[in-house]
């Protein structure tokens, strides 16, 4: 048997394929250095940060970046909010939150939509008009608004937050998952396993899921954006986060009020948060070209 | 006809999804009476509580609670807030007006802003101006538009003195949340042109007409431009939603009297009924903006029957 | 060959509806793409079915190994009425009626390695306790289907359509069944690897004992492949006979046009063959004609072909025929 195969290509050189391609965009690699940067700070907070974001003292409140308390000899390089707390421990330990919130709610929305968009895409028929017809009506409030009148009633709180916005993300994921596995569904290799004697959901979670991870993928890593963004906004209108974690969103509805007297309550915890979302959204953008640059028109 | 038939009567499903859900959210807790009396509820006794729960008719079952509301509901009756001491109806229409009026220089600007340097990124790519225009969208996207907002009060209201930052009336007033609330959705916009239209770039319809020798000009605004607005107009359609929502965050931080910072108000004075009425007005509003602009798409791309 | 019947079909119907009205529940009419077939498969031997596009011939597969649920009729298989059995009985009968596709393009998990791809039915079935011998099972087939073990931890993308077409074959044989469906197998494949893929799947016959129904609408590799040829159009079979039967003599003037249609490789008797044209619409699978199928075709056709629908019939030992002429 002497016909032509094209050359072998194993797992292993996929992977180095990947970080050449990475490397070769400036930047995407900026945008993954800055990004590692915040998840560094985010897992080892306590050494970054070196003080404790929660301890005030209402004698070195509102004081500049630089300032250096006398008592202690220590150093606020950022200098201190309202309460005295340490602006730069706080940015750090919000760090955490953003990430936390953002992969978790993802995790929560991504799972729950992908479950819900095989079942109705692969099974059809009324479990499938149910889903769809919810999905509608979910879309039919502005996402921030069914998050916000949700977090009203029940009150500021973390896992609170994270289930809702998990609970009303996953329709984005549902919609590109069903579709996908309705186009799939039809394909010989499907009816092969059917005609092997294949279960269900052996042929839904081992034959269609391995083939549609990268608009999930992509979908993902946006969604990570959107969900920080989501946080902070949440916790500005003070419906998020609780007021004692420390969280971007807070820290700059806190420090509105101070704008053109203590302008470093502001200015880090908006520029953390901006910057986070660009590398993010960057390397989104990056993730989608290199996957399948057919992506283009999903998001 | 089908599709429109087809249409209507998923809004209608939709229409009943967001009023359950508006009813629903006052038994999010389990109880509405707590969530009315919120903290009150502490310095009254038992006896209190419940006299106010057969008073509000919080004792009758869910589905004979769900009709009252549904019922009040059509006659405009979304309860009374005890904070503004009116109907809550009138509480959330008398600042329809305001929101609107953002939301749709919001639009405006979005658009006016957005096509054009689309178009000019398009037909110039991978050129400085191309760069320029992809990094701000990217940053449009990226900036929290709160900050954002934030940002332009100190520089333009407190550094410079330009604009006032706060209160409505004159058009000064408008600029800048009207660019805070555009500035996702430009940014969105922006690059969803660019790309579109080099998409369609690639296509062979376009080639023909280069090889007819016609202007290059005709091609870009003529051939390539008309077709890749079908997508934009539907991203634009769709951005209504952020918009809506967004003016929530804008209207707080410019003290714009909307429908949105009211909402937040009422949030933190516990004036559920007014909360559970704004919500259910932007829901709706935003539920037949679709709806329209689902139409026009119909009515615009020959190729769409359901 | 052996005399016992290894399948036997019996009136099988399979009708696709077609829907319409506002949600899709209204249903409008049927497409008979299967409508009365009745015949039996020998053990051992190669049941070829011809017949055009449309006529039905890859659906009576697809609805023999359940694929698809008749409409009508039943499926016996090995003494079993399949119409009898539970949902779960029939799934496991599966290891014992395979079937092969036709696109070897569209029919392997691009995202699976081709030890995956046949060492799943085994698992499946439960035919297999541990890896090792997993393993032993799938390269013993691969050697069988001629690749080396060497190819099993490869993706199906980096071998070409005739490998994939054996990667195919050897993932419906190795649960080893008794009843194998032949769609088309080397319809997609060029033309100098179909005669390497057929001689493979007449070795695997007679090697595992296989019996198969082969499907396809190249007449003169049905001929040589198949003990019996059963002729379909437009859902009815119109006759089936022993393949040297069937082309020295046909019945039914439908086999007679196909058959007159067959190249001869010499040019001088290629000249001298008349050839049967058939003119005329090929009726609606939806709403076929009241009488014979074909009798809007047919050059023969007289009154009564119109009316009465001719009766599926044993004419002369082992030829069956469905035509008014006969």
């Amino acid at each position: 048997m002497t016909q032509d195969i094209s050359p072998l290509t194993d797992k292993k050189s996929i992977k180095s394929q990947f970080f050449i391609r990475l490397f070769r965009s400036k930047t995407a690699l900026i945008a993954s250095v800055i990004l590692l940067l915040v998840c560094f700070s985010a897992i080892f907070a306590p050494i970054v940060a070196q003080k404790d974001p929660a301890s005030l003292s209402l004698m070195r409140r509102l004081k500049a970046p630089g300032f250096v308390e006398k008592s202690t000899n220590l150093q606020f390089i950022l200098g201190t909010d309202t309460l005295g707390r340490d602006v730069f421990s706080r940015l750090v330990y919000g760090a955490r939150i953003s990430l936390v919130v953002g992969l978790s709610a993802v995790l929560l929305s991504g799972t729950i939509g992908i479950l819900l968009g095989l079942i109705a895409g692969y099974f059809g028929g009324v479990t499938d008009s149910i889903i769809m017809r919810i999905a509608d009506i979910q879309l039919s409030f502005p996402t921030i608004l069914l998050a916000l009148a949700i977090m009203a009633i029940l009150g500021p709180g973390l896992e609170k937050l994270i289930l809702v916005l998990g609970l009303t993300g996953w329709v984005q994921y549902g919609r590109i998952v069903r579709g996908q596995v309705l186009s799939i569904k039809q394909e010989e290799f499907i009816l092969a396993a059917r005609a092997t004697g294949e279960r269900n959901w052996s042929i839904i979670l081992q034959q269609i899921l391995p083939n549609i991870w990268s608009p999930i993928i992509v979908i993902a890593s946006f969604s990570v954006a959107s969900n920080i963004i989501s946080e902070a906004s949440l916790s500005f209108l003070g419906v998020g986060v609780p007021p004692q974690i420390p969280s971007w969103g807070i820290m700059l509805s806190e420090g509105r009020q101070y704008v053109g007297i203590a302008e470093w309550l502001t200015i880090p915890a908006g520029l953390a948060i901006s910057f986070t979302v660009l590398s993010i959204n960057i390397i989104g953008d990056w993730i989608r070209d290199y996957l399948d640059p057919k992506l283009k028109n999903i998001m | 006809m089908q599709y429109l038939i087809k249409r209507l009567l998923q809004t209608i499903i939709v229409v009943i999804g967001v009023s359950i859900f508006a009813f629903g959210m006052t038994f999010l807790t389990g109880d509405p009476t707590e969530v009315i009396l919120g903290d009150g509820a502490d310095r009254m006794s038992v006896e209190e509580i419940n006299e106010f729960r057969v008073k509000m008719g919080f004792d009758k079952p869910w589905y004979v609670q769900y009709f009252d509301f549904t019922w009040k509901a059509l006659n405009g009756d979304f309860g009374y807030s005890f904070i503004r001491h009116k109907p809550a109806y009138e509480v959330i229409t008398e600042r329809l007006p305001a929101t609107i009026q953002l939301a749709a220089v919001a639009l405006v600007i979005s658009t006016v802003i957005s096509i054009p340097l689309g178009v000019i990124s398009a037909t110039k790519p991978h050129t400085l101006i191309d760069f320029i225009v992809t990094m701000i969208a990217l940053v449009g996207q990226s900036v929290p538009s709160f900050w954002l907002g934030i940002i332009m009060i100190l520089i333009f209201g407190v550094y410079l003195k330009w604009l006032p930052i706060s209160g409505s009336g004159s058009w000064q007033q408008l600029i800048m949340p009207g660019i805070t609330l555009a500035a996702f959705s430009l940014a969105r916009n922006m690059r969803l042109t660019r790309s579109s239209m080099l998409d369609f770039f690639q296509k062979d319809f376009v080639r023909t007409a280069r090889s007819k020798g016609i202007s290059e000009n005709r091609v870009v605004y003529i051939h390539v431009l008309r077709n890749s607005l079908l997508p934009i107009v539907t991203a634009i359609g769709l951005q209504m939603g952020y918009l809506l929502g967004g003016s929530i965050i804008t209207e707080t931080i410019f003290g714009w009297p909307g429908v949105g910072r009211e909402i937040i108000s009422a949030i933190n004075s516990h004036d559920i009924f007014v909360v559970q009425a704004g919500v259910m007005m932007l829901a709706l509003i935003f539920t037949f903006v679709n709806l329209i602009v689902d139409f026009v798409y119909a009515w615009v791309d020959p190729r769409i029957h359901y | 060959m052996n005399k016992n019947i290894l399948l036997s079909i019996n009136k099988l119907k399979l009708y696709f509806p077609i829907r319409g009205g506002l949600i899709g529940s209204r249903i409008k009419g049927y497409i008979k793409a299967v409508d009365g077939v009745t015949f039996n498969i020998y053990e051992g031997e190669t049941l070829g079915l011809v017949g055009e596009s449309g006529s039905g011939k890859t659906t009576v597969g697809r609805t023999i190994i359940q694929l698809y649920n008749p409409t009508d009729g039943d499926v016996i298989f090995k003494g079993q009425n399949l119409k009898d059995l539970k949902p779960e009985e029939i799934r496991k009968s599966r290891r014992y009626m395979q079937i092969i596709f036709q696109d070897p393009y569209a029919s392997l998990n691009p995202q699976m390695r081709v030890s995956e791809i046949i060492g799943r039915p085994l698992r499946i079935h439960k035919l297999v306790t541990t890896k090792a011998e997993e393993t032993e099972r799938v390269n013993e087939i691969l050697n069988m289907v001629g690749l080396q073990n060497s190819y099993r931890d490869r993706y199906p993308h980096e071998f070409s359509g005739g490998q994939r077409q054996r990667i195919g074959i050897a993932r419906a044989l190795v649960t080893k069944p008794d009843f194998v469906v032949c769609d088309e197998p080397i319809s997609a494949l060029d033309v100098s690897i179909q005669a390497q893929v057929v001689n493979l799947l007449e070795r695997l016959q007679s090697e595992l004992k296989l019996t198969y129904l082969f499907i396809a609408h190249d007449l003169s590799m049905i001929r040589y492949l198949s003990t019996r040829v059963a002729v379909m159009y437009l859902g009815k079979i119109m006759e089936l006979a022993r393949s040297g039967d069937l082309y020295e003599n046909p019945l039914h003037p439908y086999t007679k046009a196909l058959l007159s249609a067959i190249p001869i490789p010499d040019p001088i008797l290629e000249k001298q063959q008349k050839r049967i044209l058939l003119e005329g619409d090929i009726p609606n699978p939806a709403n076929p004609p009241d009488g014979c199928n074909f009798c809007t075709r047919c050059p023969l056709a007289i009154e009564l072909c119109f009316k009465v629908e001719p009766e599926y019939r044993e004419v002369e030992d082992g030829h069956f025929c469905a035509c008014h002429l006969v």
